[in-house]
């Protein structure tokens, strides 16, 4: 054998990691014919590799996975390109998120896309590269990266006037700060003299110049990292654990799983956390996902369940304590969505006293956009925050209601019946209630002289307003905010 | 088949009439030549390819490249090839240059191809580095950054030079298009002209080095059917072998570049790790110029330590010790800098 | 005849060679052909119905239109010429195209060669606030129109 043909097989056994050995190179016959089918076979096989491999792309799973679903018209197996007509610029996301739900009615996709809230790259489509640059991850809404997303200039902040910088106002609110909560804990605890809160989640400040009565000029962060032992590092834990809306619950269960920020209350998720939707990337068994890929300004009270009503904190441990008397939660959506006869012994605390009209509407028929958002000022606690009252709708035995005219098309009120999918319940000229801090209520309006109807934002259904004028109640118009009225007016279970 | 003639097909009249035997010895150049040949063929020709898809804009080359491993019917296959055939050149060329020394192969009248050599692999070095900016993510950039800032410590022209090459006084959309340029094509011209040189220089220097013969020793050849075969073969088994890597390593792609939001984990391409070991430790001048031309300079100069005695075409010859300590010495400092600065 | 497996193996071996260059080739060409294109053009809005007389025929910046008005109702002409999709200009009462010299009347019927074929007509549409739009990705018959 001469030394080429040494050199050729000492390739070949280096290549096979063996040691040449006499065995071996008469097996490996040294000839032309069997290089040449070598070099032919390995191209061969270079080539069946990767058509192998383009036709498994990640992509291609996933739409072959949407279309195994039962309910769904089978999509082709293509790369598809969605150009919101703000941007003009093709996004690929709806390849593999084939059938995800518009976010809602005011943001669809093909005006949207993807990429102005959720960030990441709109031409990638492995997903780890796809995702890498997203905005808050999985949820654009995280208060971190609000301002860049739900809030950036001309969507839902950069307005002169604040009412419309709803990013803005909702990190100043009790929701977020959870001032009030910091404030009681430490006060109880003797970390600070007075209950006025002094620290909240982040710092925030306000630089009216005349502050509303109640409100606060500042609030400093929080300590990240206080001295082991005291009720501060013990605090860290519980706001850690989820108690606003800088974050999600640290361990969710069922009733609790929620997302944080914007869509904390506007993206609705089922009691089991489950996604209900058509989206095949979304694990249909895997908690912890909105019941579809939608936002809503038509929060039904479960969705402010699952932060309130669940519990009580308990001062001696610093635990939060789960109530036990829940119900089971094995049951279908539909169960689980309006379930309105059981509602107040299923889901609301059994040491609380409750009226018909609130366990009957949802909590945001009550509860406006600026007590859940803020007013944009800084409350030390809840109590200074919520101001809307019994008397609010009910009048008093004295007085009625305030009332507002809906003088323009572009009013407030009009705009959020609009987007609350109600368009054609108010119009200009009409005549609805009014607060104390002149925020008008958009679902009552009065249809005659001193007749209210209330229109329940998330069930659509009409509710006529009796008034205390007129009524056989009998207390004292001094007395009438809703602690008195509880008294006489709370439904027994 | 009057069409097509054996002996008048280009692949034919590239070939020498015959070789010597000792010379073809697998053991002795390992292929190693033309491996590189081979490689940059293969990255030329995906590079071609990619120059379909890519943008070379701030805002849209990384997009581009994005669509290109993602989207792109192959185009993974594409890149991959054009991102493995790069790094097997800078491979191939590099040891390709060891051989040399250690066998002796620059010896008279070689001296003038060893420095076409050289320049070669400061091209193939160049044109890695230009290519890896392009992709424009996050490493590419701050390397890219790094990388002409230092031209600014260079004494007196510093600033012109950096202007010259960067097209600005930052880097950003000019900086961009330049090194697209100089990539895929000022790069390309030099280095296709320095190959087929490299190649006719080896034919007029007597073809592939040999060692002299021994008293009634014949000199053994292989015909020039029997080389193209040899180069057919290991081509096939190479190309395979880069279309397995390609699929089980893919070219790497980062996040974009974000001048402002700084990143945790800034490093330099693999070729220049060294560099950036020694600019952690010293100055920047020292570091990133002056060591660098040093190293240049000591590998331009080998040939020229080393001019007497026999040892010609053998491996490790006794009697040429001087350049291949040098070497040795050099290899092992920028391996050790390297392997410091990869693991920490 | 005998196959010895020495021609058996070269055979093989080169047929693989053969298929691998073949497919290599296919790839090269499916790379070529792209993933995303650019979209079709979607509706451009142009304005309330009083803003057109009838008997006009007004060139819409961004469509590559001209919307005609009649007695029956609003129609747009598409301004991609027939023959080989220059855009014709409107020159007095015809179109005519400036790179191979087509010409049409205004309701977009060839006069003179090379275009053989009528230009074509693009959806108009009224929005659900009361504005125009034409739609250049849907074409529709000439006798289309949206009445007014």
């Amino acid at each position: 054998m001469n030394a080429d043909k040494r050199g050729l097989i000492i390739s070949a056994f280096v290549c096979v990691g063996l040691r040449p050995n006499k065995f071996c190179a008469q097996v490996l016959v040294v000839n032309k014919s069997f290089w040449l089918f070598i070099a032919g076979l390995g191209l061969l096989l270079a080539v069946l590799a990767t058509l192998w491999n383009e036709s498994h792309q990640p992509w291609r799973e996933w739409i072959a996975r949407y279309n195994s679903q039962n309910d769904v018209t089978p999509v082709q197996i293509e790369i598809r390109t969605l150009v919101p007509t703000q941007t003009g610029k093709p996004e690929l996301c709806v390849t593999c998120h084939v059938g995800i739900e518009d976010i809602s009615a005011s943001h669809p996709a093909e005006t949207f896309g993807c990429i102005v809230c959720h960030g990441g790259e709109p031409l990638a489509l492995d997903p780890n590269r796809a995702h890498a640059t997203m905005r808050g991850g999985r949820n654009p809404s995280v208060l971190d990266v609000a301002t860049q997303s739900c809030g950036q200039p001309n969507c839902h902040g950069g307005y002169a006037d604040p009412e419309q910088n709803h990013v803005d106002r909702v990190l100043k609110s009790v929701q977020a700060t959870y001032a009030g909560g910091i404030a009681h804990v430490r006060f109880s605890f003797g970390a600070q003299k007075s209950p006025t809160a002094l620290f909240g989640n982040r710092a925030v400040s306000d630089a009216t110049q005349v502050l509303p009565d109640k409100a606060l000029r500042a609030l400093e962060m929080f300590p990240t990292n206080p001295v082991s032992g005291t009720v501060d590092a013990k605090m860290v834990a519980c706001l850690n654990g989820g108690c606003h809306l800088w974050t999600t619950p640290a361990k969710p269960q069922m009733y609790s799983y929620r997302s944080a920020g914007c869509a904390a209350c506007h993206y609705v998720y089922a009691d089991d956390g489950l996604y209900r939707g058509k989206d095949a990337t979304i694990a249909k068994s895997n908690p912890g996902h909105g019941v579809t890929h939608q936002l809503t300004t038509a929060i039904p009270f479960l969705q402010c369940n699952h932060c309130h009503n669940r519990g009580n904190y308990d001062l001696r441990t610093m635990q939060f304590d789960l109530r036990d008397d829940l119900p089971p939660l094995a049951r279908p959506i539909s169960e689980q969505m309006p379930p309105e006869g059981r509602r107040l012994i299923e889901y609301y605390q059994p040491i609380g006293d409750f009226t018909k009209c609130e366990i009957e509407l949802n909590c945001v028929d009550c509860h406006t956009a600026q007590e859940a958002m803020g007013d944009g000022h800084i409350y030390g606690s809840k109590k200074e925050a919520q101001y809307i009252q019994c008397q609010t709708c009910h009048g008093t035995r004295t007085s009625k209601p305030q009332v507002a005219t809906i003088k323009d098309a572009n009013e407030l009120a009009l705009r959020q019946a609009r987007i609350n999918g109600h368009s054609d319940f108010l119009k200009v000229g009409d005549q609805v209630m009014a607060t104390a801090r002149g925020e008008l209520l958009w679902s009552i309006k009065q249809i005659a002289p001193n007749k209210f109807v209330q229109m329940d934002k998330v069930s659509g259904k009409m509710y006529n307003v009796p008034l205390v004028q007129g009524s056989k109640c009998t207390q004292n118009g001094q007395d009438q905010t809703s602690d008195y009225c509880h008294e006489c007016h709370k439904i027994v279970r | 088949m009057s069409l097509w003639r054996k002996e008048k097909s280009i692949i034919y009249a590239l070939h020498p009439e015959k070789i010597p035997a000792s010379g073809a010895r697998l053991t002795y150049t390992f292929g190693l030549g033309g491996i590189a040949v081979l490689a940059s063929l293969i990255t030329l020709l995906t590079g071609v390819a990619l120059t379909f898809y890519y943008v070379p804009t701030p805002s849209d080359a990384h997009n581009s490249i994005l669509l290109i491993q993602d989207v792109v019917s192959f185009g993974a296959l594409m890149r991959g090839l054009h991102y493995w055939g790069a790094q097997w050149m800078v491979v191939a060329v590099t040891l390709h240059l060891a051989r040399v020394v250690f066998t002796g192969g620059y010896r008279p009248p070689r001296e003038f191809n060893w420095l076409i050599g050289v320049a070669l692999l400061v091209i193939t070095l160049v044109w890695d580095f230009t290519g890896y900016v392009l992709r424009w993510d996050d490493g590419a950039y701050w390397a890219f950054l790094v990388g002409t800032n230092l031209l600014r410590e260079i004494p007196a022209f510093g600033e012109t030079i950096y202007r010259a090459i960067v097209g600005d006084v930052q880097i950003g959309a000019n900086a961009l298009l330049r090194f697209y340029g100089w990539h895929i094509f000022g790069l390309t011209v030099a280095g296709v002209f320095g190959v087929v040189y490299h190649l006719w220089r080896l034919r007029k220097d007597g073809g592939i080095s040999r060692p002299l013969l021994d008293e009634n020793e014949t000199r053994e050849f292989i015909s020039r059917d029997e080389l193209f075969f040899r180069e057919f073969i290991l081509s096939a088994l190479i190309s395979a072998a880069l279309v397995f890597l390609t699929l089980i390593f893919p070219a790497p792609i980062g996040v974009v570049a974000n001048l402002d939001a700084g990143v945790t984990d800034v490093r330099a391409p693999w070729i220049f790790l060294w560099v950036q070991n020694l600019l952690r430790v010293i100055p920047p001048l020292w570091a990133g110029i002056i060591a660098p031309m040093f190293v240049l300079a000591l590998i331009i100069a080998l040939p020229f330590l080393d001019r007497r005695g026999p040892g010609r075409a053998i491996w490790f010859a006794r009697e040429r010790w001087k350049p291949q300590v040098i070497l040795a010495v050099i290899a092992l400092v920028l391996i050790v800098l390297s392997v410091v600065e990869a693991v920490r | 005849m005998k196959l010895t497996r020495r021609d058996f193996l070269t055979n093989l071996g080169f047929g693989s060679f053969l298929v691998a260059s073949g497919a290599l080739a296919a790839m090269l060409a499916r790379f070529l052909t792209p993933n995303v294109v650019t979209p079709a053009p979607g509706p451009v809005e142009i304005g309330s119905p009083d803003e057109y007389a009838v008997g006009s025929l007004t060139h819409i910046e961004n469509a590559r239109a001209y919307l005609g008005r009649d007695e029956r109702g609003f129609y747009a002409i598409i301004a991609i010429c027939t023959h080989l999709g220059c855009t014709p200009r409107l020159d007095a009462d015809e179109f005519v195209c400036p790179c191979h010299g087509s010409r049409f009347t205004r309701d977009g019927k060839v006069i003179s060669a090379p275009a053989t074929r009528a230009l074509d007509r693009a959806f108009v549409g009224r929005n659900a606030n009361g504005k125009l739009f034409v739609d250049r990705s849907r074409r529709v018959s000439g006798d289309y129109r949206l009445l007014a």
